[in-house]
């Protein structure tokens, strides 16, 4: 039963792609009372490792669960997707929805962050192509933050899609991906505010607008780090806008937000260090 | 007037609890979304706004403010040992600060608010109408997150704003305002 989750067919999707995971999940919900009943481990290796039969069943009752919760994920996104599209302009694009999603949520990108950006696609009327090509982006990014968060507790589930929004925002207005992991990385050491990470990421994207380049360096660590609360995080976009009419470059004033912002200062003192 | 601020405040404070919840909320109807990205919007658009009007957002704090903010973290540090959870559950939640979004666009015939706190539905985000042109709607957000928006003029026309400090590239072929709370 357990090899059944294991197979690529999830990761397949496309057409078929729900047919296989009512499947797999009913198959799963069977093997949910199975896994508890002491049964070897058929996984290579895995077997080997776990001391006793009681340590293995837990071991594939954890594997077990984290599987059947990503199927019924899946086949919760898909019926909402379904009931979503039915009868509108974007309908035609409820398959190749559905592989992208079940590939990126199999790797971890939770359904919300989907839901949301097709939401927003939908009510902005963007056409089939458009949606499609923003949600294939979107999602690429996504894996890859999947990947990053991998085997971390951070974020919060509730909080997860909130930031995987955010994040594809920044990577989509300049944000560096070596800029993105090294926020991720100190967010998920400290347990930061996951809103207050997603935002530092949106505010970084931001400060690239004003000097039309895509320099944001570690602005949006820089930011996260720092003791300024969010709501003053839109203040600093304005000091950039300020900097930029003042001539300066976006080098200048990203050291300048390192030296103060960085270092524990305030707005005030990036304002001195700026403007004098 | 009064009840129809009262049934806005409502139904944004329903739509944040689905958001604080498990993420979800129910998907808004298509036929109920008559709009089209159109950035053609900007040349009616002469200046619009979304200010905070409830809170402190004085940058420069007073003396006083900070022996004020510490008598307040003293007491915030008693209520949570007397009770952990609820002050955990205060702060994760965090406090809604009214927040009035106005747009000068005097040649309109309606203007809806659209953002990520309701869902890009603007049904039931309406502006009003002054007698100057401006149109404004406040809505209960939660501090500590950023949230994206767009105004909808005269049902077709999505348009950022052109007061917001930023407007992000949405990858939809549009561009949307960024606020930080």
């Amino acid at each position: 039963m357990i090899l059944a989750f294991n197979s690529g067919a999830l990761a397949q999707g496309g057409q078929g792609s729900s047919g296989q995971s009512e499947q797999a999940a009913q198959g799963k919900d069977q093997s949910e009372g199975a896994s508890v009943s002491g049964q070897a481990d058929s996984q290579p290796g895995r077997a080997g490792a776990d001391s006793s039969p009681r340590v293995s069943s837990q071991v594939r009752s954890t594997a077990d669960e984290a599987t059947a919760t990503g199927v019924r994920a899946e086949l919760e996104f898909n019926r909402w997707l379904a009931s979503y599209l039915a009868g509108g302009e974007l309908e035609g694009t409820r398959s190749r929805l559905e592989t992208i999603a079940v590939v990126a949520m199999n790797a971890g990108v939770p359904a919300d962050a989907f839901k949301a950006r097709i939401r927003e696609a939908v009510a902005k009327r963007a056409t089939p192509e458009t949606m499609l090509r923003a949600i294939e982006e979107d999602a690429r990014r996504w894996i890859w933050l999947a990947g990053q968060l991998d085997g971390s507790a951070w974020p919060p589930g509730d909080r997860a899609a909130e930031l995987y929004l955010s994040a594809s925002t920044a990577l989509r207005n300049g944000v560096a991906e070596a800029s993105v992991a090294g926020l991720l990385s100190w967010a998920g050491d400290t347990s930061a505010d996951a809103a207050k990470a997603g935002a530092a990421l949106t505010t970084a994207a931001s400060l690239s607008m004003p000097f039309r380049d895509a320099a944001t360096g570690d602005a949006a660590l820089t930011l996260l780090r720092s003791r300024l609360r969010v709501r003053q995080y839109s203040a600093v976009v304005e000091l950039a806008v300020r900097a930029q009419s003042a001539g300066f470059s976006s080098r200048r004033f990203l050291e300048a937000l390192e030296a103060t912002l960085g270092q524990g200062g305030s707005l005030r003192d990036l304002d001195r260090a700026l403007f004098g | 007037m009064d009840s129809r601020r009262e049934e806005i405040r409502k139904l944004a404070l329903r739509m944040l609890d689905e958001r604080d919840g498990l993420g979800v909320s129910s998907p808004a109807p298509l036929g109920a979304l008559p709009f089209g990205a159109d950035e053609a919007g900007r040349a009616v658009v002469a200046r619009a706004m979304a200010t905070i009007r409830s809170g402190n957002e004085d940058r420069s704090i007073p003396r006083r403010g900070h022996r004020i903010a510490w008598l307040a973290a003293a007491a915030a540090a008693l209520v949570a040992i007397a009770s952990s959870d609820l002050t955990l559950a205060f702060i994760q939640r965090g406090s809604p600060v009214e927040v009035r979004f106005v747009l000068e666009a005097p040649e309109a015939t309606s203007v809806w608010l659209a953002a990520d706190f309701n869902d890009w539905s603007p049904s039931g985000y309406e502006l009003e109408k002054a007698p100057d042109g401006s149109w404004s709607i406040t809505v209960p957000l939660r501090r500590g997150a950023s949230y994206s928006y767009n105004f909808v003029i005269d049902g077709e026309r999505w348009v950022s704003d052109p007061a917001a400090p930023s407007s992000l590239d949405d990858g939809l072929g549009g561009v949307s305002s960024s606020l930080s709370l």
